[in-house]
């Protein structure tokens, strides 16, 4: 039995989620929340076992191709989302994430699905570990960059009054651009990727599964969000008031998914990954744009750590850092494949 | 002095390291690196001198690259040195540098309401009276938290070190051979020759470019040669050689019985160490073998073939034709050529060599390749040389059913179809020495630990403090924000609370 069904379910529960959490948010309807989480918690449960009979057919863990991969990491991001708010009940975060899931598992669909026997260098449980682990750190990174673009939406929505006027306007322009750039940093993105993909023949007519898929779908998203938002934005601005923690608060939660997820990417995608390459390829380290790309993550989110724990600077920088931190770490999981060859390539 | 102690020490200093250290390493990914200075002065016309002056040809090798890290590994230094201090005062004598008004300044903490337990005594690690008679009682957890940072640090200090001495004195060479090939491993000392004199020859290429009579090049040309005179007494007299006994590929089954990919390739190989045999190993990807100085990884394979056998026809239509004579009554021949070995046949007054196979010829980019290792359509030129040593015709081989494509391609009287090539595998096996791993895992060791110790694992200070006038105040602190704590002081409060129950002890 083919486990794309139980994908597409999962799917279809994470946009009624996220309908649920939208409404919760908008409507002032905190009755919603709940039944929402629980319909994002099946779409989950669906995802694991959809994971999990691909891992029986296959015979190996679904982290050997670009589809294998985007569709664990959407799962584990709805996951972490859902585990990270189990304490705290943050409906708009919970909305980012089924949303992050959605639309990873639509780019997902633009690579061949097709079950195929893993080459001789990924036959090791080196695997399980390195992939696994470095997704679950990339998760948490997605986490703490919806928490950031939050934040960032929180500034424009609250204004800071304490700021001096300057650093105070070059804090909002920075804010504007995150909430504003991103989604359109992401369609560029997209449209990157189908317009390579379209030069490419084996992927034949996929891509306008993106296309129709993921970008129009987005673009339209984005101008409905964008023009709701600015017809409403006095109930937006009091429903960013109730549904979002203060600055503060949303400032410490990006510290705390980030400090999750450091050590797991660290040990996972950069030590886990040292041994295998060593075990395998005779060398720990060899300069391979993916295993550099991976470094570059880490060091972005170390000046992540080093700025906020010993420097003392929270706030608009260190959310713009944690968002650089995810466009890096998205970087090294998408366009490194695309760009730029090397000994990883087979993971495309 | 101080001020160069104060920029290493600064924290400001690191995160602008490591900021250039990001920046270099994106450029590495996005300039290609190792091509020859030609190839940089033709792909960039305006950066190329730019790339190559700066060495970011190699980046990782370059100088602003290794100066990067050597600072940064010296900001690590100063980093545990100065941390050292303070992380040891904290660990030994905590409760001798803690005053009252620190500790009421705590936001997790408050006057106790009710009545202490007499056996609070019991439930602190350490107490002390200070100098306006004030008890401090202090109860520590998670200490080994404290030594997170400093783990982190010696750690990546540990796997910067071991990454130097592997580029000093590792080496990293590829060995490849056939069934019943022996193989001699030069000593360390000549294959370290051998990559210096790679280095070296590399550079000089680029030097040449730029000015072809640069006086450098001679010592160049002279060092090179030296070291390449180390490297072949090393071959002349190897460390120990290894024989290729078995090689061979193992492929996924499709349900139709067809080989979809491959399994796995693997060697069988016995080192000889002058008289002395070893066993006979296994060396499979992902599961090397260490002998000797080295270590050898399954890395690569290749199947190729060097027998091919061609059905020749006698044509007698093209150009060479006026100039031979040639028995028709003899052919269709069936002849066996060995790659890049002449053949001189009976019936004709050439000498034939192969000069090339391919088992799975296209050509793309109106370029001649092989896209597989199969025999999927398999292509061989046959080059005619003459008495002279000329060049008299050359002919392509094809399977019988794309013979069509021959004549296009075809100056000889003859027509050669390929009937069969016998495939023999070669194994490519990583050679490596890195004197500066055990450092690196011990690093990785120690930076997993610290990550462990600082971010998962909390550090609690429970303090209690007496007031002479029998005021009691209890406040709790640690790595964690304030709020983290609430559930720690409720606690500590209920414990130290004279109730109708005795409060546990630990």
């Amino acid at each position: 039995m083919s486990e794309t069904p139980m994908f597409v379910f999962s799917m279809l529960c994470y946009l009624l989620a996220f309908v649920g959490f939208s409404a919760n948010i908008s409507l002032n309807r905190e009755k919603l929340y709940k039944p929402s989480r629980g319909v994002a918690w099946a779409g989950v449960l669906a995802a694991l076992v959809a994971l999990g009979m691909r891992w029986y057919s296959a015979g190996h863990p679904p982290l050997s191709n670009m589809y294998e991969s985007l569709v664990t990491l959407s799962t584990l991001i709805a996951l972490s989302g859902l585990i990270f708010t189990a304490r705290m009940p943050l409906p708009m975060l919970e909305a980012g994430t089924c949303v992050t899931s959605i639309l990873m598992f639509g780019v997902a669909s633009v690579f061949s699905s097709d079950v195929k026997p893993l080459i001789p260098a990924l036959q090791s449980y080196w695997l399980h570990l390195h992939v696994s682990l470095a997704f679950v750190g990339e998760a948490l990174f997605a986490i703490a960059f919806i928490l950031s673009y939050l934040y960032c939406f929180q500034k424009i929505m609250a204004g800071s009054p304490d700021k001096p006027a300057f650093s105070g306007i070059i804090e909002k322009i920075a804010c504007y651009l995150v909430v504003v750039g991103m989604p359109l940093a992401f369609i560029a993105g997209m449209s990157l990727l189908a317009s390579h993909l379209s030069r490419h023949p084996s992927y034949e007519e996929r891509w306008f599964g993106l296309v129709w898929g993921v970008i129009v779908p987005s673009v339209v998203t984005m101008i409905l969000l964008m023009v709701l938002t600015w017809m409403y934005r006095g109930a937006v601005h009091k429903g960013v008031g109730k549904w979002l923690p203060d600055a503060d608060s949303l400032d410490k939660l990006i510290y705390r998914a980030i400090a999750l997820g450091y050590p797991l990417f660290t040990v996972g995608g950069l030590i886990f990954g040292m041994v295998w390459a060593n075990k395998a390829w005779g060398r720990y380290w060899g300069w391979d744009p993916k295993e550099t790309w991976a470094l570059i993550t880490f060091l972005v989110y170390s000046i992540y750590l080093h700025v906020r724990l010993a420097r003392g600077w929270n706030g608009t920088w260190t959310a713009c850092l944690s968002i650089a931190g995810f466009l890096v770490t998205m970087f090294t999981l998408f366009g490194v494949n695309f760009l730029i060859s090397g000994l990883h390539s087979y993971i495309g | 002095m101080r001020t160069i102690h104060k920029i290493f020490v600064s924290l400001k200093s690191a995160v602008i390291l490591i900021a250039i250290l990001t920046l270099l390493a994106t450029l590495g990914t996005l300039v290609p690196q190792n091509l020859d200075a030609v190839d940089y002065l033709r792909r960039y016309p305006s950066l190329g001198h730019w790339i190559l002056s700066l060495g970011f040809d190699d980046m990782y090798r370059s100088a602003p690259f290794q100066t990067c890290l050597w600072l940064l590994s010296i900001s690590t230094l100063a980093c545990i040195m100065t941390r050292w201090k303070s992380t040891w005062r904290k660990l030994s004598s905590r409760i001798e540098r803690a005053g009252a008004k620190e500790i009421r300044a705590y936001e997790a903490g408050h006057l106790l309401p009710g009545q202490l337990v007499e056996s609070w005594s019991n439930w602190f690690d350490q107490a002390r009276t200070d100098e306006n008679g004030v008890q401090i009682a202090l109860k520590t957890s998670g200490r080994s938290s404290l030594l997170g940072g400093m783990f982190i640090h010696i750690g990546l200090l540990l796997i910067l070190a071991g990454g130097l001495i592997g580029v000093y004195l590792g080496v990293e060479t590829v060995i490849r051979g056939s069934k019943g090939d022996l193989v001699p491993v030069p000593p360390l000392a000549a294959v370290r020759a051998a990559r210096d004199a790679d280095k070296i020859a590399r550079m000089a290429r680029n030097i040449r470019t730029f000015s072809p009579e640069d006086p450098r090049l001679n010592d160049m040309r002279a060092q090179i040669e030296s070291l390449h005179e180390i490297y072949k007494a090393g071959l002349a007299s190897p460390a120990f050689r290894i024989r290729f006994n078995e090689l061979w590929v193992e492929n996924y089954q499709s349900p139709d019985g067809q080989t979809a990919g491959v399994k796995s390739w693997n060697s069988r190989v016995n080192f000889i160490e002058g008289e002395q045999e070893s066993d006979q190993v296994l060396v499979m990807v992902n599961q090397p073998v260490s002998y000797g100085d080295y270590t050898f990884y399954q890395s690569s394979w290749n199947k190729f073939y060097r027998k091919v056998t061609v059905r020749v026809d006698y044509v007698g239509d093209a150009s060479a034709t006026s100039a031979i004579s040639v028995d028709p009554t003899v052919f269709p021949v069936t002849m066996q050529f060995t790659l890049k070995e002449p053949v001189k046949p009976a019936w004709a007054p050439f000498e034939l060599i192969l000069v090339d196979f391919m088992p799975d010829f296209r050509i793309i980019n109106e370029r001649f390749v092989s896209v597989s290792h199969e025999l999927n359509n398999p292509a061989a030129m046959i080059v005619a040389y003459d008495e002279g040593g000329n060049v008299a015709g050359r002919a392509w081989a094809f399977p019988e059913d794309r013979m069509s494509m021959a004549g296009h391609v075809t100056s000889m009287p003859f027509r050669f179809t390929f009937v069969g090539a016998e495939a023999e595998y070669e194994s490519g096996m990583q050679m490596a020495h890195d004197p500066g791993k055990p450092v690196v895992w011990l690093g990785c060791i120690l930076f997993t630990l610290g990550m462990i110790m600082s971010f998962y694992v909390t550090y609690r200070e429970c303090w209690l403090l007496i007031y002479p006038d029998g005021t009691t105040y209890i406040a709790v602190t640690g790595n964690r924000p304030a709020r983290a704590f609430a559930e720690d002081l409720a606690q500590l409060d209920s414990q130290l609370t004279a109730s109708d129950r005795e409060p546990a002890t630990t």
